[in-house]
């Protein structure tokens, strides 16, 4: 500890809170400025014990694992194996009504070592352009009007419907491998008013028809498909490039560690406190303990959350929603590790950490499996069908609501068809 | 749509969509992979407007220049890292099947989609529909559009097209033998495999040809002119230059340049012998030079003890007479080895080849140009200027008889092989080259009387401009020379810049074809008639040559032959034998002063003599 620390513990304390809630960055800045050295250095200082300290713990338990990147010898080694790739995307259209009405899902499968013709096979796993959540095109009667919502929550269901999709197709996949969360928090799609969606749009995601409207919501819809996924005979990842914040992993290694008696409670306490110091979320700190190919020991997170704020109407579900092994591998010393998602019960980790190892490094300068880049890109919807889409689903509305006779009615329609809130049609009416 | 033309609605010939802005000149389109290559043909149906606001739907007819290649799945940093780490891109997960084929298509033109399908192409007037098909047509279609299939119509098949196989490409036979046609390619290019395909048509034509052969290029034509068709004459030339009335000048012309420069009294009396100099038929330059050198002398006796003889105004010296002489007697001295040197290569074939003495042009033109008949005038041994002169003689005469319609001979196509020693262009400095001037008349009139010329080169920007222009059409081949590509795109008016830049890259025998003999400019591949080449001169290998190069046995065993035998202690004094022999190795005593050996590094042998006076020099090098 600093002599700071030591005489003024509290005081302390309380600047660095403030430091970390971002009050005193700009007086920090303009200290820097004058006094930047001492300044940065002090800083630094912090970090390193912080570092040090998180990388001798996590060494010294064995909760750091390294993936040897060889790749000469790893890439031939894979030749009779199938990769499988998913990747969504989302048509941006700022449409009114419900919501959304362009998703795509992709599916790269690639055989490594396999010169044939059928080495690769892309395909669009899941296309739905059409209202997924309602089955008459509505404009304003007591919709859900939180579009984004809805958006996201059709997104995470059809690209977990994809990756499900792939995996009963294709049978012989050994790793398939998600852009995004293997398993997402459920709580706020599962709020009053949200929409179950249409039988049609239910039947493309869980690949059968499912004739209860209470099933159809997305909480028990999006339970079922991962609980399918779960039982497939590959291995299912996730891989997250973004920083979501917070220390959800370290913080649950170290109550791992408590439970079973491997720390003491102030133990664990000054270990949180160290964490939550700075305020640096696992990548941050991660970044600085982990070496190229290194990984944590996965450790079981539920992505739930705390009971208290399920919603009431789907607790049930969330409570049996299945929990993820989470890790973070750092591919290089180029770039931040990322976070990677497995089924609670994968006894494939540490192969599938290799396989992603060895993925990222195609991609040296930006380190993140290359395939799910190549994923990224076929699965895209571009601009043009955006638009087109968005177009005619706008004429269709105003369509609709002009037929109507109700004023109120074409009134909002043509607001909500504006190009600009400031257009004439807004200006306030005598 | 039924009949030739059901392939258009047929999705197996859909190959690409197009893409982009359009316009009359040209479209790009994304293409199917692997369903195309640069310079195919295809085709892309449209609807265009029509007479009296009508529409009407037509094909566009296009040919393919460039492609571009893009994998949008493979970042570079992971061709880096491959790279690096020398793996393969198959063995990892990345993915090399989604090429995106961008083309760029050069409209040639369209026709109308009727049964009649008679294809007759005329120019686009309105752009290509954006996201039409683009179809590939089959091979009879694409050799009815080239014209090759049209019925009472002459024509020089000259091979394929160059991404199709299937496809023939034929020439208009017409266009070539009146219109004049040049080929020009670096050498090993296939222009005499390109030029001998045409003659080969030509000749199932019984169409008469001269062809100027410096180098021995069509011997191949007389070894096999039993694969020829029955009736086909060819007959080996030997030029021989005869001066007569009518060629007086261009032979006088040939002397002058041939000699020594001339000073003006020199000219002068150069010009006085010239004009009284008598002429009978058949009189060899050579007999003809010896003559003045005659007349010469003779004025030089007269002269005698007289300074200078008087001529009316004109006062020539023994100086003078002198200089001239002496510059006929060189002239008569080079031109009788030029016709040694034809001679003697003419000798060395002469046990596969009957040459000719050249008939008189002017007097015999029946000898030189006959229905069925190939002529070929073997210049090898005479200098460009020599030759040059050949050409213009006979070109000239030939000419006039057509021009005259005498109906003597009929018309025929003069093949000038390594043309730019024949039609320099000005900056070669070489003006006054005796056959330019004749070209230049019989390729700017000959269309009129049918005396065609195939011009051939392979250093195009050494040729005469003007007359390049001339010929109305072009088979180019591979050319890399940047002076002669920039050269040719200034006398080819419709060669494209990507044409352009595709020409360094052709291999042997593919080329461009453009003109009037074809439709549209066409890539192709030339159909190589192996079996016409010449056994006796062809390529020569001159790495196998001297592998198998056996020195003069007798010359080495006779070396040394007369040098004295050598004591230890002091060597003797050189004998007047030592001197003797100036072709032979060094002697042995000489040896022995200097201290050197024979080449091999060992001492001379001693040999006995064996007649040696009485052999003659075997062949060193195996027929």
């Amino acid at each position: 500890m600093t002599d700071v620390e030591a005489t003024d513990g509290e005081i302390r304390d309380r600047i660095e809170t403030r430091i970390t809630q971002g009050m005193f960055l700009s007086n920090m800045l303009r200290v820097a400025r004058d006094d930047g050295a001492k300044l940065q250095d002090r800083f630094a200082e912090h970090i390193e014990h912080l570092a040090s300290s998180v990388s001798t713990f996590l060494r010294n338990n064995g909760l750091i694992r390294s993936a040897a990147y060889q790749p000469g010898t790893y890439w031939p080694s894979q030749l009779g194996k199938t990769f499988a790739f998913v990747d969504g995307g989302v048509a941006n259209m700022n449409v009114p009504g419900t919501a959304p009405i362009g998703i795509r899902v992709g599916s790269y499968v690639v055989k490594p070592g396999d010169e044939t013709e059928h080495r690769e096979d892309f395909k669009v796993e899941i296309s739905i352009i059409d209202d997924m959540y309602s089955e008459e095109n509505q404009t304003y009667e007591e919709r859900f009007d939180d579009r984004a919502k809805l958006q996201d929550a059709a997104r995470i269901i059809s690209e977990a419907a994809g990756a499900l999709a792939v995996l009963r197709r294709r049978p012989e996949i050994n790793v398939a491998l998600l852009h995004g969360p293997l398993v997402n928090p459920v709580s706020p799609y599962g709020t009053p008013g949200f929409p179950a969606y249409t039988e049609r749009a239910a039947a493309k995601l869980a690949g059968e028809r499912i004739g209860d409207v209470g099933l159809r919501h997305f909480v028990p819809l999006y339970r079922r498909i991962l609980e399918a996924l779960s039982e497939t005979t590959a291995s299912t990842l996730g891989v997250i490039e973004r920083d979501g914040g917070g220390r959800p992993v370290l913080e649950a290694t170290l109550r791992d560690m408590n439970e079973r008696g491997d720390l003491s409670s102030a133990d664990l306490e000054e270990g949180q406190k160290l964490l939550s110091r700075y305020d640096l979320s696992d990548t941050q700190v991660l970044d600085l303990v982990l070496k190229a190919g290194e990984y944590l020991v996965p450790v079981t997170i539920n992505r739930q959350g705390s009971p208290n704020k399920w919603p009431n109407d789907w607790a049930t579900h969330i409570e049996n929603y299945p929990n993820v092994l989470t890790s973070y591998l750092k591919p290089s010393e180029l770039v931040r590790p990322f976070r990677i998602e497995a089924f609670e019960g994968e006894t494939q980790f540490d192969a599938a950490a290799a396989l992603v190892l060895a993925m990222s490094r195609l991609l040296p300068g930006y380190g993140f499996p290359a395939a799910l880049d190549i994923v990224d890109k076929f699965a895209k919807v571009p601009a043009w069908l955006t638009k087109q889409v968005s177009a005619r689903h706008k004429g269709l509305l105003l369509r609709r609501a002009l037929a109507t006779e109700n004023d109120a009615v074409r009134e909002y329609a043509m607001k909500m068809l504006a190009v600009d809130s400031r257009d004439w049609l807004f200006r306030p009416k005598a | 749509m039924g009949g030739i033309m059901s392939w258009i609605d047929n999705s197996e010939s859909s190959i690409g969509t197009v893409v982009g802005a359009t316009s009359t000149d040209s479209y790009a389109f994304i293409l199917r992979s692997y369903q195309a290559k640069v310079g195919d043909i295809v085709a892309t149906k449209t609807e265009v407007p029509h007479d009296a606001g009508a529409r009407q739907f037509v094909l566009v007819w296009g040919r393919i220049v460039s492609i571009e290649r893009h994998n949008p799945f493979f970042p570079a940093e992971a061709a880096q890292e491959l790279a690096e780490e020398n793996i393969r891109l198959i063995d990892t997960v990345l993915s090399n099947s989604r090429d995106y084929l961008h083309a760029e298509v050069l409209i040639l033109g369209s026709t109308t989609i009727n049964k009649a399908e008679k294809l007759d192409i005329s120019p686009l007037t309105y752009p290509v529909q954006p996201a039409a098909r683009v179809l590939t047509p089959p091979a009879d279609v694409v050799e009815k559009l080239l014209g090759s299939t049209e019925k009472d119509i002459a024509r020089l098949r000259i091979g394929s097209l160059l991404g199709r196989s299937d496809v023939e490409v034929a020439l208009t036979a017409s266009k070539v033998v009146s219109r004049h046609m040049a080929i020009l390619a670096m050498t090993g290019g296939g222009k005499t495999v390109a030029s001998r395909r045409i003659l080969l048509e030509l000749i199932d034509h019984s169409y008469p040809l001269i062809i100027f052969d410096p180098h021995g290029d069509y011997l191949g034509l007389y070894e096999n002119r039993d694969k020829l068709p029955k009736g086909t004459e060819v007959k080996l030339f030997y030029p021989m230059i005869q001066v007569s009335e009518e060629n007086q000048s261009i032979v006088g012309d040939l002397i002058t340049k041939m000699g020594r420069r001339l000073s003006e009294a020199q000219q002068d009396y150069f010009n006085k012998i010239t004009s009284e100099a008598k002429i009978d038929r058949d009189t060899s330059a050579a007999e003809y030079i010896r003559g003045l050198i005659e007349r010469c002398e003779a004025t030089a006796k007269r002269l005698g003890n007289k300074e200078t003889e008087e001529e009316g105004a004109k006062k020539f010296s023994a100086m003078t007479v002198n200089a001239v002489k002496r510059s006929l007697s060189f002239i008569l001295h080079n031109l009788s080895q030029m016709e040694k040197n034809n001679e003697r290569l003419r000798d060395q074939l002469k046990d596969a080849f009957t040459f000719t003495r050249m008939s008189d042009p002017k007097r015999d033109p029946e000898d030189l140009v006959r229905k069925g008949q190939v002529s070929i005038f073997y210049l090898a041994g005479y200098d460009h200027l020599t030759q040059s002169t050949i050409v213009s003689i006979v070109l000239e005469a030939l000419f006039e008889h057509r021009a005259n319609l005498s109906r003597r001979i009929p018309p025929f196509l003069a093949v000038l092989e390594e043309a730019h020693n024949f039609i320099p262009s000005r900056s070669e400095g070489q003006d006054e080259t005796p056959s330019l001037a004749t070209v230049r008349k019989v390729i700017t009139e000959g269309r009129k009387f049918g005396t065609g010329l195939l011009i051939i080169s392979q250093r195009p920007a050494r040729l005469d401009e003007t007359i390049l222009a001339q010929c109305n059409s072009f088979l180019v081949l591979r050319l890399v020379n940047p002076k002669d590509k920039n050269f040719v795109r200034s006398v080819m008016e419709n060669l494209s810049e990507t044409d352009a830049n595709v020409l360094q890259t052709f291999g042997p025998g593919q080329g461009i074809v453009s003109g009037q003999a074809v439709r549209f400019p066409l890539l192709v591949r030339i159909q190589h008639d192996k079996q016409f080449e010449s056994r006796r001169i062809g390529d020569e290998d001159f790495i196998k040559d001297v592998a198998s190069w056996e020195d003069n046995p007798r010359r080495s065993s006779n070396k040394g032959a007369f040098s004295q035998p050598q004591s230890s202690s002091n060597p003797e004094p050189a004998t007047t034998e030592d001197k003797a022999q100036p072709h032979d190795g060094p002697s042995k005593q000489s040896q022995a002063k200097s201290g050197k050996t024979t080449a091999t590094g060992k001492a001379a042998k001693k040999t006995p003599p064996t007649g040696i006076f009485a052999f003659k020099p075997v062949g060193r090098k195996r027929q």
